[in-house]
């Protein structure tokens, strides 16, 4: 066990399996020599060598496609995107190649894209983005968003052992503000299975990344105020793990769902409609969810907080949806 | 194009509104923010700007008329493009919702973005507490509906009940009609999942039906409330729906009004033992978890008195006496809700402590809204306390089909003249006494005050 960021967690992932599999390899933008635009890969160029860690043009429809092609011809690429933002050059690849080969003339992409997202660092509206719903949506991708250290490096390694294309998408604002115990040798979080991250009774939040941690300190102020809160950590979106969804509401009655992406049609959307259709019964109160606003992610700092998710925005929403 | 002009929510609880006046015709010209009409609900009245510029085009519902809130009451012709025929992409309706968030950002930003002051957080979970996992059974899911298309508009009425709350009516056969008696914690007094899991919890494994309105009393009224005259409303007076339990109780009070020949007498008693025994006992009873009253101290001596004139615990039937063998007492309980009339079945043959307990028992449940309808049925003569609001005397209306309600006032210290002219102060207490003159004369209803005050004088008197 050692105590690592949740960045280094990703790093001692990508180690391990580099030295356990020797199909895997990494491709991406800066990752070799230079370490990584967040350091994520620093010392694996050293350690593993060129053919292992392979820096790349800057052409995302070029490199992912060759990722896929390095998967049909039976490696594992771990390719990264330098920020999720950029994933929208490389879409075509994503969505109508590597995610409808399978179904199409059943051959086998176990390809990981590792997705930095998120914002809170002021990077702007391409630097930014949390763009999981556009792959959430298509069918044909895994789509997994961490919360921890912990489940960044298991997760990572399901990921990186799954035959399908796996969509990783880290949350760069959580690559140094958390760290956790974790264990040294290879592990794996299952995809498809939530976490209840923190058990409540009055009002279930289900959040996945960053909305995590914030529902995690919202409900640390509402439990003085009497409101005990339950945190569902969804841990993937593809998988969804609908029975976690279920059990929460039925528990509580009464549900928040919190996300970075954009609020229409973002990913909680799936939850909302879960719970009103098989949830229905289950619900005393409305359902509200916490978003990121339906406008790029702005540049200025009071605007971009303003377009964030934040643990106030989460506990007022579970203080109206509480006291309805 | 057409903007719709629709009734606003002006308060919280306000679920309509009655148009006033319209300080705008069909066909005139309006000015953004310009007063169009004025609009009078429960929480207040006030006058409704235009959202835009144009031409009051529809009035749809006229003056004096009361609608539903986001009722659509007219419309404006505004010069405005629609939005389907326009080129730019539709981000004007955020526009407003963008600076109204701007407005209520927190002071401090949260996601602070320079590295020096960021700090790495520990954190740990327990890893055990996983949703999934062969240890967890498959929960039962209800099984997936279909959808009907349209939206559900949630009318936040007071009769709200949400799908978990309906489902658990359905489970334990529970009627709407019996959730009246049941206060809810929700906004607006709605009922959550959380009362009606208090009020199943308290509810016996035997299915009996909680009370409803409809049988707070005994004797049903028949009669439903008169309609009167419309009454002059004037613009900020308020009006309410009578609950079921307040119309039933109105409708109860005149049908006894109206059913028996009310007459009232007074008596004064000397309730000094009386007082004096409940301070000495207070504390033998607190020990085994009674809480001694004045309620059973004045209920011995009520029902010897009672016994010794039996007509007082009758009923009339046509041209007939029923004379009652039980004594079964109804003690009056104010509620929020309204009053209701919960029973000391044969309370004859309790003694001192069975009184109080049942007394302290039948208060608590009407308290906790678990009162039965056996708790309401049966009663042969009640017992009204005004008392412990101050109240001296009273004239209560009998409760049907009873003759007599006895309502002992507020015990006071008094000064009094005693037999041999000397002054003291006594405990005093007035007896008032509501009986039908149809079976009890005055005469008997003054003997037995008579008896009863020498009782309540009397009983008490020998103890140390």
């Amino acid at each position: 066990m050692a105590v690592k960021t949740y960045l280094e967690a990703i790093t001692d992932g990508l180690r391990q399996c580099l030295k356990a599999d020797p199909d895997v390899f990494l491709m991406g933008e800066d990752i070799g020599v230079f370490g990584g635009a967040f350091k994520v890969t620093k010392g694996l160029f050293d350690e593993f060598g060129p053919q292992r860690v392979m820096d790349t043009p800057i052409s995302e429809a070029g490199f992912v496609g060759a990722g896929i092609g390095a998967a049909l011809c039976g490696l594992r690429p771990v390719v990264e995107m330098q920020f999720s933002d950029f994933i929208s050059c490389c879409f075509n690849q994503i969505v109508n190649v590597a995610a409808t080969i399978h179904y199409r003339w059943g051959g086998k992409v176990p390809l990981t894209i590792r997705c930095p997202s998120g914002g809170g660092v002021r990077g702007g509206p391409f630097h930014s983005q949390s763009p999981e719903g556009w792959f959430m949506h298509t069918p044909g991708l895994y789509v997994v968003c961490p919360a921890t250290p912990y489940d960044a490096k298991g997760l990572l390694v399901s990921s990186i052992r799954n035959n399908n294309p796996v969509l990783f998408f880290e949350h760069k604002w959580l690559y140094r503000r958390l760290k956790e115990d974790i264990p040294d040798g290879l592990y794996e979080v299952p995809l498809g299975v939530a976490d209840i991250a923190r058990e409540g009774t009055d009002v279930s939040v289900i959040a996945y990344g960053s909305c995590v941690a914030h529902a995690l300190d919202a409900a640390e102020g509402l439990e003085k105020d009497g409101i005990s809160v339950e945190v569902v950590d969804l841990r993937t979106l593809v998988p969804l793990d609908k029975e976690a969804i279920l059990n929460t509401v039925k528990k509580t009655s009464r549900a928040v769902v919190a996300y970075e992406d954009h609020i229409v049609a973002g990913p909680g959307s799936e939850v909302c409609s879960i719970l009103a259709n098989e949830g229905f019964e289950y619900l005393d109160a409305p359902v509200e969810r916490v978003a990121g606003l339906q406008t790029p992610i702005p540049y200025a700092p009071v605007l971009e907080d303003t377009y964030l998710p934040s643990p106030k925005k989460i506990a007022d929403a579970v203080r109206r949806v509480a006291t309805f | 194009m057409k903007v719709d002009i629709v009734m606003p929510q002006l308060g919280e609880s306000v679920a309509e509104g009655t148009i006033l006046k319209w300080h705008k015709k069909v066909g005139d010209r309006v000015a953004k923010d310009e007063v169009i009409y004025e609009v009078s609900t429960d929480k207040i009245d006030t006058e409704i700007p235009a959202p835009v510029a144009g031409v009051l085009s529809e009035i749809l519902v006229s003056e004096e008329k009361t609608v539903d809130v986001g009722t659509v009451v007219a419309r404006i012709e505004t010069q405005a493009q629609d939005a389907a025929q326009s080129k730019a992409p539709a981000a004007k309706p955020l526009a407003g919702k963008q600076v109204e968030e701007v407005k209520k950002s927190e002071p401090k930003p949260h996601m602070g973005g320079e590295s020096g002051k960021q700090e790495t957080r520990m954190i740990s979970r327990s890893r055990g507490a996983t949703s999934a996992g062969s240890s967890r059974p498959p929960p039962p899911i209800t099984p997936s509906r279909s959808t009907q298309p349209g939206g559900v508009v949630i009318r936040r009425e007071k009769t709200f009940l949400s799908p978990v709350v309906r489902k658990m009516m359905r489970l334990h056969n529970i009627d709407e009609q019996e959730l009246e008696v049941i206060s809810g914690s929700g906004a607006q007094g709605r009922i959550t999942k959380r009362d009606m899991e208090g009020y199943l919890s308290g509810r016996s494994a035997a299915p009996r039906r909680a009370v409803a309105p409809s049988i707070l009393f005994d004797r049903p009224s028949g009669k439903a409330l008169v309609d009167t005259q419309p009454i002059a409303k004037f613009s900020r007076d308020r009006v309410e729906k009578m609950s079921n339990i307040r119309k039933k109780i109105a409708e109860h009070m005149i049908f006894s009004r109206q059913t028996s020949a009310h007459c009232q007498l007074y008596h004064e008693a000397d309730v000094t033992d009386m007082m004096r025994y409940r301070d000495l006992h207070e504390a033998e009873y607190a020990a085994q978890g009674v809480k001694l009253t004045v309620t059973p101290l004045f209920l011995i001596p009520l029902m010897q008195a009672i016994r010794e004139f039996p007509v007082m615990n009758a009923s009339v039937q046509g041209d007939e006496i029923i004379y009652h063998e039980n004594i079964n007492i109804g003690l009056a309980v104010a509620m929020d809700k309204g009053l209701i009339v919960p029973v000391i079945k044969q309370a004859e043959a309790l003694n001192l402590l069975g009184l109080a307990k049942a007394v302290q028992t039948l208060a608590s449940r009407a308290r906790e809204n678990k009162l039965t309808v056996d708790d309401l049925k049966g009663g042969t003569f009640t017992l009204t306390n005004p008392g412990m609001y101050g109240t001296l005397m009273s004239a209560p209306i009998i409760n049907q089909p009873q003759v007599a309600i006895f309502s002992p006032g507020a015990v006071q210290k008094r000064v009094v003249v005693r037999g041999d002219n000397s002054l003291a102060i006594r405990d005093r207490v007035y007896l008032s006494l509501s009986f039908d003159h149809r079976v009890i004369d005055g005469a008997v209803a003054g003997a037995f005050l008579k008896s009863l005050t020498q009782k309540l004088e009397r009983s008490f008197s020998f103890e140390a």
